[in-house]
């Protein structure tokens, strides 16, 4: 498909070749999805563009790379400082991966300039200031993982499912001609039974808000193993992080939670919380996910650093367009804990169920309790 | 620049389409690479628009399939006259000539858009609108089409295209769309164009229209897509506005022109409550 021909590669020199071959290991360190194909096609545009105009290209190979707007946007310096070697350069960048540290010989992994992770929790006070906190890598706990499976797909099946416009073959709606035809074939093209169909359930909608500040950090692997189990159950799911801003990572949980995603996978979440503010840029980003019949689950200590109108606005707006909102919060079990900082106080007028989830077994509890559950839309 | 892609470009441009330069090289690469094009970006800013423009510069036609949750192969790719196979066996049955196979045929079979696209000649242009509408199982019945242009029917065999049509695909990112049909387009995001750009876009839509309205028209959306709008408004408002004032024979933009058209730009009633609070001017007043 690629269309690769020999006519198209004589016009470039094998350096060439080689750069371009090289570009997408590099890209990938960057986050993009680089592989064979997209060197391939890179190659067969070369062959149609004039080489001169590096603009051209870099627009070319920027439609081949990207897949996504953040990629998008990110290309153009990419391309600058792989292919002109202007801004920060290409060697300086390369140490700063530590996968890469490992395939170099003698590589010095003590030159990165990333900031490592820092190990310290910072408690509950961490999301006081939205810039105050730390960003941490996620990673699904692989030990929990079937049995955070097994009970989320139960949870699914006790969710609330629009009809589907999808019909299926059996039912009392709607003639299904295709069945009648091939059942027509059995007595002489007459068609004595008729097929009916009806409309399939739809799979539930589950929208999930997951807060990544500081104080949330002694529960990542598990939080990032329930967003996983979602991937994998049968329910049309999206799924958010959000510290002071919004973030859309459902493909890159489905791929990569229990691999791990690292810090450089989630551009622009900094430290600290601002829930009502991530809550109403999911109201004014993502109107088409939140409808009548979907559940939206909110995974956070609920320590907000925004204002507390916000909060009370977005929390209210969201519960009247959505059929279902249920808060998990991980603090709820712990002794002595009371859900009365400002933002939780003003959330909670408006949550269909407030329970506490933090592992495996509260994960269990909250599913069997019916939390789940919703009403009747 | 490459002349194709200038060419390209003018060529657009006669069809009311501007189009910066490396929009015009991605969109060449597409035909001679025989690659889907994936345009995602705000609605309003002239995805679909863009499928017409080429389907116009090409002088084929343009087939549409508009995504929609439940779309199906039925809907998408073929289906069966079932009245027609049923009348046919019956008459068939009473005369005592039965061909099963026959029904599954050419004159029974009903072309659904993405079979007409690979069937018809000269190829033409296949938009597929707003494919985030439709299911993620949806996408899967696209693959082998966008991969290799062509479609398996069990009855009949593999139909492929002879000569490939341009495949748009427009997305406004409702949704992800999947990994592999990513993988297999050209993929552009199509921004808010510049003031500079909207005012050229609005100039040649609107010829009529001075052309220092159309600058201001052009810096007035900017404004208003910096807000905090439910609904910001895209190019087709702005065109929709231009063409209002000038039918209205407004020379400049004011308070009483804006205030008749602004149904033209704003499309909810808290957009419009929130503009008229913040006072009509931000439009024209920095």
């Amino acid at each position: 498909m690629e269309r690769l021909t020999a006519d198209g590669m004589n016009r470039l020199t094998g350096d060439i070749v080689r750069q371009v071959s090289d570009f997408a290991p590099w890209l990938r360190k960057h986050g993009f999805r680089a592989g064979v194909p997209e060197t391939l096609t890179a190659i067969s545009a070369l062959a149609e563009l004039d080489l001169t105009r590096m603009d051209a290209v870099c627009s070319a190979f920027r439609s081949i790379y990207s897949r996504t707007p953040a990629e998008w946007g990110a290309f153009p310096s990419l391309f600058e400082r792989y292919f002109c070697g202007r801004g920060v350069q290409l060697e300086q960048k390369r140490r700063l991966q530590p996968d890469d540290v490992e395939d170099r010989e003698g590589g010095s992994g003590g030159d990165q300039t990333e900031r490592p992770p820092v190990d310290t929790v910072q408690g509950l006070l961490a999301g006081y200031h939205p810039n105050d906190g730390e960003r941490y890598a996620l990673r699904a706990d692989e030990q929990v993982l079937k049995d955070v499976v097994q009970w989320t797909r139960l949870a699914v099946r006790t969710m609330d499912a629009p009809r589907g416009r999808k019909w299926r073959p059996r039912g009392r709606e709607k003639l299904d001609l295709r069945q009648t035809m091939r059942h027509a074939m059995r007595h002489a093209g007459d068609p004595f039974v008729l097929k009916m169909r009806r409309h399939r359930p739809d799979k539930p909608r589950v929208v999930l808000v997951m807060d990544i500040s500081g104080s949330m950090k002694p529960y990542a692997p598990f939080i990032t193993s329930l967003a996983w189990s979602f991937t994998r159950a049968r329910a049309r799911t999206q799924i958010f992080l959000f510290s002071t801003r919004l973030l859309r990572v459902t493909s890159l949980i489905a791929r990569k939670g229990v691999a791990g995603i690292t810090h450089a996978e989630l551009p622009g979440l900094r430290g600290g919380t601002r829930i009502g503010g991530a809550l109403e840029q999911l109201l004014r980003r993502y109107p088409g996910l939140l409808q009548r019949h979907t559940c939206v689950l909110i995974v956070s200590d609920g320590f907000d650093a925004g204002h507390p109108e916000q909060m009370h606005t977005s929390m209210r707006d969201l519960a009247a367009r959505v059929g279902q909102v249920v808060w998990l919060n991980p603090l709820l079990g712990e002794p002595g804990y009371e859900p009365t900082s400002v933002g939780m106080s003003m959330a909670l007028p408006y949550l269909d169920a407030f329970v506490d989830v933090h592992d495996v077994r509260t994960w269990k509890r909250a599913v069997l309790s019916g939390a789940l559950q919703s009403a009747a839309p | 620049m490459n002349e194709q892609v200038r060419r390209l470009q003018e060529e657009l441009h006669r069809a009311h389409y501007v189009v910066e330069e490396g929009l015009a090289t991605v969109l060449y690469l597409a035909q001679r690479l025989a690659r889907p094009l994936l345009l995602e970006g705000p609605a309003g800013v002239g995805k679909t628009a863009l499928a017409k423009a080429v389907a116009t510069v090409r002088s084929v036609s343009l087939v549409r399939l508009q995504c929609y949750e439940g779309l199906d192969a039925s809907q998408a790719l073929y289906d069966w006259d079932y009245p027609k196979q049923l009348l046919t066996a019956r008459t068939a049955f009473a005369e005592g000539v039965v061909n099963q196979a026959a029904l599954y045929s050419e004159p029974f079979l009903i072309e659904r858009p993405l079979l007409r696209a690979l069937r018809e000649r000269p190829a033409p242009v296949l938009l597929i609108d707003e494919v985030d509408r439709a299911d993620e199982e949806f996408e899967a019945l696209l693959l082998e089409f966008l991969s290799e242009f062509q479609i398996t029917i069990p009855e009949m065999g593999t139909f492929r295209a002879e000569e490939p049509p341009i495949v748009i695909l427009t997305s406004n990112r409702t949704r992800d769309l999947s990994d592999a049909l990513r993988r297999r387009c050209l993929y552009v995001w199509i921004d808010y164009p510049s003031p500079e750009q909207e005012a050229a876009i609005i100039s040649l839509h609107v010829p009529q229209i001075a052309s220092e309205l159309a600058r201001q028209i052009a810096r007035g959306m900017r404004r208003l897509r910096k807000l905090s709008l439910l609904k910001p408004p895209g190019l087709a408002e702005s065109l929709d506005f231009a063409q209002a004032l000038h039918e209205l024979g407004a020379q400049e933009l004011d308070e009483e022109g804006v205030r008749l058209t602004l149904g033209c730009l704003l499309k909810t009633e808290e957009d419009l409550n929130f503009v008229r609070e913040r006072g009509l001017d931000v439009l024209w007043n920095a």
